[in-house]
């Protein structure tokens, strides 16, 4: 039997999707450098400084020389490049229940998506003017330039792309996909060329860091894992076999038989 | 079994049973302390301390994406810092992402800024990621040394090698053709009829079913075993089987697999008995935590000559851990297994005549890296057939190793 809370949460959740799209927060801005420009619906474009709330449906743009990192309410980041315009028009989330929907539409530039709770239960979805993008449980780069599209998967489960009513998916990390479909691994000038772009070039000035322990559960010999944790065991067909090897004597009596 | 030996597989069982819920109830308290910070990170999106704070509680919770999500963001804030830069390049590694996590290390690396410990351990994760970018990758381990078994009063040499090739097919599922290799060998320093070797080698596509990088995965396989005693060449044999192995890991914590397949043996002796063969387990594996395994696999296995019919089923319960002391003094690595293993066996000959026995086998190792490839292992297991006419067969093995890892 269902809960009461249960019940209503369908309803809290329409509720809430149902106020005004302006009014709904879905995230912050959480770098910027030096601005970001937003410009919510129906209202005037505005200047968005670090912690400037990001309401449904707003348009960002980063300037020749701007970047930005969005920080979002179900924990998904957006890194943008220079010159790069996203439109957060398919974004709604309820902490409560953990449902949602992930969707933006990039029109030009390039950017970071770092997958939170919402793309590891369904595609996020990520729309330029010639492609589809959706994500799943991932983080992506996305290249819109030219009037061509290009995805490169980077960790998570699986990456798609619809193009011209045709759709390719790709598990591969470092697998790119552009509006032809399944383009290969990506070769590593064209990765730091769009890292560059995004994050800037790198800079070195030593230090310890912060300190989270991800070394730790990670160290250099270990298999990759999933974004939920999910690891596979490559052990788990070996079992028992040099058991076999030195136990002679049970082994023996199969085939003593006369 | 001994009263004391119940009483500790009784407790080992105990405590096999309260992990799954002592580990979740400590993931929901983790995810509840992340969600609070989260929220407070919302409003304060370049809090360094409630960064640290996240993060660590992600890397808690095996979140590495969540991770490197901040790690980025802090990164960004200070991208002068090289060890935070480190972080997130190892971040990104454990997810797998290996190309990204090279670009972040080399500039790690060109920033002559690291200290000797980070400069050796940015190089160790560039060899890793690397290697593990070929499409042609080699893994495996080859071990010598002595075992003992103690009622059969013997004693000689035992030497163990496993070798892993995995070829990437190409593709955009990242297909692998997947070749592993064993050889098992024991040879007895005295006169015995206990000298035997044991190789196998199983090969075959490794496919992403629903296309996903960590979802089901399924092995068609074609298998060779060779098996060779000194006991005049009655046991000897030559094996070949089709089979597949599937595996999916459900979450973080679970993973279910099984394997099948079909295959006959032929005698390499003309009075050895050739026999067909089908046999499939099927298993789940929990992890706790990123170090330890539990298995429990559930076995069923036909063998049928002219002679007789052998049908075995059982069940094999194991678990392995793997810690670091921390000492410095002592090896950095260690792995602790233990398994035990109860299995029915009914001989159905023909006619009328039958004989049933029950096999029980437990046991346990220790695996100790004293460099980052060289190994020391012990292990022993010990072995009881117990036929339904009151007969009963033990034998109890000790071994002693050394051995690399590749």
């Amino acid at each position: 039997m269902m809960r009461p809370l249960a019940l209503l949460r369908p309803a809290l959740l329409a509720a809430a999707f149902a106020l005004p799209a302006s009014a709904q927060q879905i995230g912050t801005v959480a770098s910027s450098e030096p601005t970001l420009r937003g410009t919510p619906p129906g209202a005037a474009t505005r200047t968005l400084a670090l912690g400037s709330g990001l309401v449904s449906n707003e348009t960002v743009a980063s300037s020749a020389s701007g970047r930005g990192q969005l920080l979002f309410a179900d924990q998904s980041t957006l890194s943008l490049a220079p010159n790069t315009t996203i439109v957060l028009d398919r974004f709604v989330y309820d902490p409560a229940s953990g449902a949602g929907a992930v969707g933006l539409s990039l029109t030009e530039g390039a950017l970071r998506f770092i997958g939170g709770t919402l793309s590891r239960q369904q595609d996020a979805v990520i729309t330029t003017p010639t492609a589809s993008i959706g994500i799943r449980g991932s983080t992506v780069l996305v290249l819109y330039r030219g009037g061509q599209t290009y995805a490169i998967f980077i960790a998570g489960e699986r990456m798609c792309i619809v193009s011209g009513g045709t759709q390719s998916c790709t598990s591969r990390q470092g697998g790119v996909l552009t509006n032809d479909g399944y383009a290969g691994s990506v070769a590593s000038e064209f990765l730091t060329l769009i890292l560059s772009l995004i994050d800037g070039n790198p800079a070195g000035g030593g230090g310890t860091g912060p300190g989270t322990g991800v070394d730790n559960p990670n160290p250099s010999e270990r298999g990759p894992v999933s974004t939920i944790g999910e690891e596979f065991d490559r052990m788990i067909f070996e079992d028992d076999f040099t058991l076999d090897a030195i136990f002679e004597f049970l082994e023996e009596n199969y085939f003593y038989e006369e | 079994m001994t009263p004391l030996t119940h009483r500790f597989a009784a407790a080992a069982l105990a405590a096999l049973l309260l992990s799954p819920g002592t580990a979740g109830a400590q993931t929901a308290a983790l995810e509840s302390q992340r969600q609070a910070v989260f929220a407070q990170l919302l409003s304060a999106p370049a809090d360094r301390t409630l960064m640290l704070q996240y993060a660590r509680l992600s890397v808690q919770l095996r979140d590495f994406e969540a991770a490197a999500a901040t790690l980025e963001r802090f990164v960004d804030l200070d991208p002068g810092n090289t060890g935070a830069r480190i972080e997130l390049a190892i971040a990104y590694f454990s997810l797998g992402a290996y190309d990204v996590a090279e670009y972040h290390l080399a500039a790690a690396a060109a920033s002559g800024a690291l200290t000797p410990e980070q400069a050796e351990r940015v190089a160790t994760y560039r060899d890793e990621a690397a290697g593990r970018n070929q499409p042609s990758q080699f893994s495996g381990r080859v071990a010598i040394g002595q075992a003992w078994l103690r009622e059969a009063d013997t004693s000689g040499t035992f030497g163990t090698a496993e070798l892993d090739w995995r070829i990437d097919m190409g593709g955009p599922h990242a297909a692998e053709w997947l070749t592993q290799l064993s050889f098992s060998s024991y040879v007895p320093g005295e006169q015995s009829f206990g000298e035997r070797q044991i190789a196998r080698l199983r090969t075959g596509p490794e496919f992403r079913l629903v296309g996903e990088v960590h979802g089901p995965r399924l092995q068609p396989y074609l298998e060779l075993t060779a098996f060779r005693d000194d006991s005049f060449g009655f046991g000897d044999y030559n094996a070949a089987a089709l089979g597949f192995a599937y595996q999916n890991p459900h979450n973080a914590f679970w993973t279910s697999y099984a394997d099948v397949q079909v295959g006959r043996a032929e005698a390499d002796a003309a009075f050895g008995q050739d026999f067909d063969f089908h046999e499939a387990s099927f298993g789940a594996s929990y992890r706790p935590s990123r170090d330890t395994r539990i298995r429990g696999t559930l076995r069923w296995r036909v063998e049928d000559s002219d002679f007789q019919m052998l049908t075995t089923h059982g069940l094999r319960v194991e678990a392995l851990h793997s810690f670091d002391t921390g000492l410095s003094l002592l090896p950095r690595r260690w792995e602790l297994r233990g398994f035990a293993q109860r299995d029915y066996l009914e001989f159905d000959y023909g006619g009328g005549f039958s004989d049933e026995a029950i096999d029980t086998a437990y046991g346990g190792g220790l695996r100790a890296f004293v460099t980052e490839d060289l190994f020391l292992e012990a292990r022993g297991s010990r072995l009881k057939r117990e036929f339904d006419y009151g007969f009963t067969q033990e034998e109890t093995v000790y071994s002693l190793q050394i051995g690399w890892e590749f």
